[in-house]
């Protein structure tokens, strides 16, 4: 089921009971505000509850739904946190009266929308409780939802106000926000009131206003190391460390993407594709094939010294009281005279 | 009034007065005009990049009441009441100070009341990385579901240790660090509006040293010019940015580059006169030379002002050399911790870095003296040498089996060059065993003595023979029993051996040459050169000088004649120090090449008598048994 529609639907003509399984946050958050909005502030105030299953016991939230609506024609009552619907006891701290609900879910109260988020990846489909939800109630998975629903959410949110976005801006701002929606959504937003008055977002653009992560800018730091730009990584070292980045966290990272790379310059003859040698190496496909690009510029003699190298540094920043800054610069000079 | 720091009175008013952080500005101007503004903001970035700024401007943009193209006028009661925070509406608070869960609590209940004077309510959070987990949570409920007419700001240096739910709860702003470029615009749009005089050169130095920090560089800006009234001088520039100190540390480590440590001393105790700080002092001592070993790769990223003593040095220092000073200046900053003498590490570590460059020129030098001593000399060369010799033996074997059709002009040739391969070699390696020139033991030193010869002066030796052995040691004297004087001048002595073997060993021994010199100098009140010469050299010089001053031949014209110095054993000798392997083929080359000589001996002992001299000096050596006289 299409989003937009999903959204229209609950709004309208809903069914009692719908169970929303997804794992990016933004489908609950906008699902949330887009019925709130259909409220007025007093039946906000009313008949609109949400309840946090790891602290509220089901049995009031299940009393909520079966009363009767005040003043209006519906109720609505979110549940957040089914974690009873999963294999993972960590979360129990109080137990759920589990069988009135399924009496609910077989006969449940008409004026009252109920909606279960789901924020987990998989569920334990052998409950009776899941089992009972699959069949009776509408069960949206959004968990595995392709990355061009993803893209066409980005695109759709921007038609609203007369802004398109070209291809390469779309890639990079994925990229940025490592795909996670909310993020995204959230950066779509700012890029939106800066691209104000435009009609098309750039990738010039989304490179300007978009934050980079760490691992973004890691990423940045390893190209320019191997590249051997020695003003490029030394400034953006400096920069990361003037943001405060931990000198050993941004190491460790360097030498996992380096470590990466050396493993997939090596590996990559003996698998037949890269997803493949991703699933052997349990990382990202995404990650595999950034560092396949990688690893087909540079001789594995070049790789191996820089690994070497920032293998160093990680043992000085351990033993040694060193500066961070300047272990990291040393390297860099020393590699360049290579 | 009271005097007003500089950012302070030119802390921007209107977005476009904010340098470098176009992206920001842009977005927040676009977001008042269009209303779509977020209910919370992080801000992050280096300090002085403008946080508090913008979110100063931000606050009064979203208050004001005649916005223009969004920008705040500043002119309305809002405004000016933000301006001078009396605005209720407006909260800042330091979350540095107000960190705990209760600050945060009592800013969710108030948060609920809607805004009395202006449009929102602005909560303008700094430092907030500073809250405890507690109060992030506290916050975070406030962030989900905050009441309209509501804005948060947060402002961080550290964005990283915001929880990722509060960040994804906001929308979030980098600051960028300030171009140096528009640091330096704004420094002159400032001196320009004060109409103040200002040297380019200068800006450029606190542009440099603010690095990145708009408020850093007017800080440093405010200190210059606190110097001089109406003027920005580069020298007052120069002294607020610790160039004075870096002109020290360059002299400093120019003294350690030429190894002068008197210089370096000084220098450091001026450094720590001034009052510097032990371990400041090291940390600019690497931070100096990080930055000569970046000029050459990285000019832009160089900290340190580049004057032309800066360049030179840069082009001067070896990589080695660098890494060297940074690794003792770091293990002296380690030291440092645990000691409260930390004037003595430094002096220790400067003299250490003068004589970095030395003990490497040291070792050089050692190295080359080394590979010329024979001691040391490396397999190789022994063995060219011997071979060498081995191959001039076979030479003149060659050369004397054509003797007899030359006729008997060739005898003397080949004595000479029979004498001459004997003593070559060998003789060369014995002045480089000795390194002291106590002892002679050429005929030129004998023929001076005798022409300068006393019948008083050996007397006196004579005298003192007895004496002088009692005041040897017992090994010493016994090596000297059997040796006599035999000529004596006034500055010199010959000494004549009876065995060509103790003769050999005394001239070895420098211990038992100084001792005879020294007691020869106590017993006769004067320094002699000594000369040591077996009883067959002191025959034949004595000859020579005999039929020379006979044949009435000047002086100083006279010709000593090469001694025949028969001193192949004292290679081996000299070699025990190396490798005992090397002995035996060396013995076994000088075995062959005795075999040679032997061969040339006896072809020539037919017809000439003396070279049977050889012979027997070659079995005083070898040993009668070693040696097989062929006559063929």
């Amino acid at each position: 089921m299409n989003f937009e529609d999903l959204k229209n639907k609950l709004i309208d003509k809903p069914q009692p009971i719908y169970v929303i399984q997804a794992t990016q946050s933004y489908f609950f958050n906008e699902l949330r505000e887009t019925i709130k909005k259909s409220m007025s502030i007093e039946e906000q105030a009313m008949n609109f509850a949400m309840y946090d299953l790891i602290e509220t016991p089901l049995a009031i939230a299940l009393d909520d739904a079966t009363s009767v609506p005040f003043f209006g024609d519906k109720r609505v009552v979110i549940l957040d946190n089914p974690f009873f619907l999963t294999n993972d006891n960590k979360l129990q701290k109080i137990t759920h009266d589990i069988e009135s609900f399924e009496k609910y879910i077989i006969d449940p109260q008409t004026t009252t929308l109920l909606i279960v988020f789901v924020p987990y990846e998989k569920i334990d489909k052998r409950k009776k409780i899941v089992k009972l939800l699959q069949n009776k109630t509408q069960f949206i998975d959004l968990v595995n939802i392709s990355g061009q629903t993803i893209t066409q959410i980005v695109r759709d949110s921007l038609t609203n106000f007369k802004l398109s976005i070209d291809n390469n801006a779309l890639d990079l701002l994925i990229q940025r926000t490592n795909g996670d929606l909310s993020n995204m959504m959230q950066e779509v937003s700012k890029l939106r009131v800066y691209c104000y008055g435009k009609t098309k977002i750039t990738s010039h653009d989304v490179d300007k206003v978009v934050t980079k992560s760490l691992s973004e800018n890691v990423f940045d730091l390893v190209n320019a190391v191997l590249a051997n730009k020695i003003t490029d990584a030394i400034s953006l070292y400096r920069d990361l460390r003037a943001n405060g980045e931990e000198p050993l966290k941004m190491n460790a990272l360097l030498l996992s993407q380096f470590r990466l790379i050396l493993q997939v310059k090596g590996l990559i003859t003996k698998v037949r594709s890269e997803k493949e040698l991703a699933t052997k190496l349990k990382v990202h496909p995404y990650r595999v094939k950034l560092a396949n690009k990688i690893a087909q510029k540079f001789k594995f003699k070049d790789l191996i010294a820089v690994y070497l190298g920032v293998l160093n540094i990680e043992l000085q920043l351990k033993s040694t009281q060193r500066n961070p800054d300047l272990l990291f610069e040393l390297f860099m000079v020393e590699y360049q005279k290579k | 009034m009271a005097y007003q720091a500089l950012y302070r009175v030119w802390r921007p008013q209107f977005f476009k007065d904010m340098v470098g952080q176009e992206v920001v500005t842009q977005t927040l101007k676009n977001a008042i005009i269009t209303k779509q503004t977020s209910h919370a903001y992080l801000f992050s970035g280096p300090r002085g990049t403008g946080k508090t700024s913008v979110a100063k401007i931000f606050a009064k943009a979203l208050n004001c009441l005649d916005l223009k193209d969004g920008e705040p006028c500043n002119e309305c009661i809002n405004c000016q009441a933000i301006n001078t925070g009396t605005l209720n509406d407006v909260i800042e608070i330091d979350a540095a100070s107000n960190n705990g869960v209760e600050e945060i609590r009592d800013i969710r209940d108030k948060v609920k009341y809607a805004p009395t004077q202006g449009k929102f309510k602005v909560y303008i959070i700094d430092e907030v990385h500073m809250l405890s987990t507690g109060a992030f949570n506290a916050l975070l409920k406030t962030l989900e579901e905050p009441p309209t007419q509501v804005v948060f700001i947060l402002a961080t240096t550290e964005p990283q240790k915001i929880p990722a739910t509060i960040i994804s709860r906001t929308q979030r702003f980098d600051f960028k660090r300030i171009k140096q470029t528009a640091s330096l615009a704004r420094m002159e749009y400032i001196l320009t509006e004060k109409q103040i005089a200002y040297d380019q050169q200068a800006l450029q130095i606190i542009a440099t040293a603010a690095e990145g920090g708009m408020r850093d560089a007017l800080s440093i800006l405010d200190q210059a010019l606190s110097f001089a009234d109406n003027k920005l001088t580069l020298d007052n520039a120069l002294m607020v940015t610790g160039a004075v100190t870096q002109d020290l540390l360059s002299l400093y480590v120019q003294a350690v580059l030429e190894s002068d440590t008197v210089k370096g001393l000084e220098l450091l105790q001026q450094l720590l006169d001034e009052g510097k700080d032990a371990n400041r002092f090291i940390e600019d001592l690497i931070g100096y030379v990080r930055d000569l070993l970046l000029a050459n790769e990285a000019p832009k990223l160089v900290n340190a002002i580049r004057n032309n003593d800066f360049k030179t040095q840069a082009q001067t220092i070896s990589l080695q050399q660098a890494y060297t000073i940074i690794e003792e200046s770091n293990n002296v900053q380690q030291q440092l911790r645990y000691t409260t003498h930390a004037d003595v590490y430094l002096e220790v570590l400067t003299v250490k870095l003068c004589n970095l460059s030395d003990q490497k020129v040291d070792d050089t030098h050692t190295k080359q003296e080394l590979a010329f001593s024979a001691e040391n000399l490396p397999k190789k060369t022994i063995l060219k040498q011997l071979e060498k010799s081995r191959k001039d033996a076979s030479s003149i074997t060659t050369f004397n089996a054509k003797i007899p059709v030359q006729g008997t002009d060739t005898k003397i040739a080949t004595k000479g060059e029979i004498n001459k391969v004997v003593d070559d070699e060998p003789t060369k390696l014995i002045t480089k065993v000795q390194k002291s020139n106590l002892v002679k033991m050429d005929g030129q030193a004998v023929f001076l003595t005798l022409q300068k010869a006393t019948k008083g002066a050996l007397t006196a030796f004579n005298d003192a023979y007895i004496d002088l052995l009692n005041m040897l040691t017992v090994v010493q004297s016994a090596k000297l029993s059997q040796a006599k004087f035999v000529a004596a001048s006034d500055q010199s002595v010959v000494l004549v051996f009876k065995q060509p073997y103790i003769h050999h060993l005394a001239i070895q021994d420098i211990e038992l040459q100084t001792s005879i010199k020294d007691s020869l100098e106590k017993l006769l009140g004067n320094e002699y050169q000594l000369i040591f010469i077996t009883e067959d050299q002191w025959q034949q010089v004595r000859k020579s000088y005999v039929t020379q001053l006979k044949a009435k031949i000047q002086p100083d014209e006279m010709q000593a004649p090469i001694l025949a110095q028969i001193e192949l054993e004292t290679k081996p000798q000299a070699l025990t120090v190396t490798d005992e392997t090397e002995i035996e083929n060396e013995q076994d080359a000088i075995n062959s090449n005795l075999n040679n000589k032997q061969e040339v001996a006896s072809l020539n002992e037919a017809k000439n008598a003396k070279m049977t001299d050889i012979v027997n000096e070659a079995q005083t050596m070898f040993g009668v048994e070693n040696i097989e006289i062929r006559k063929d």
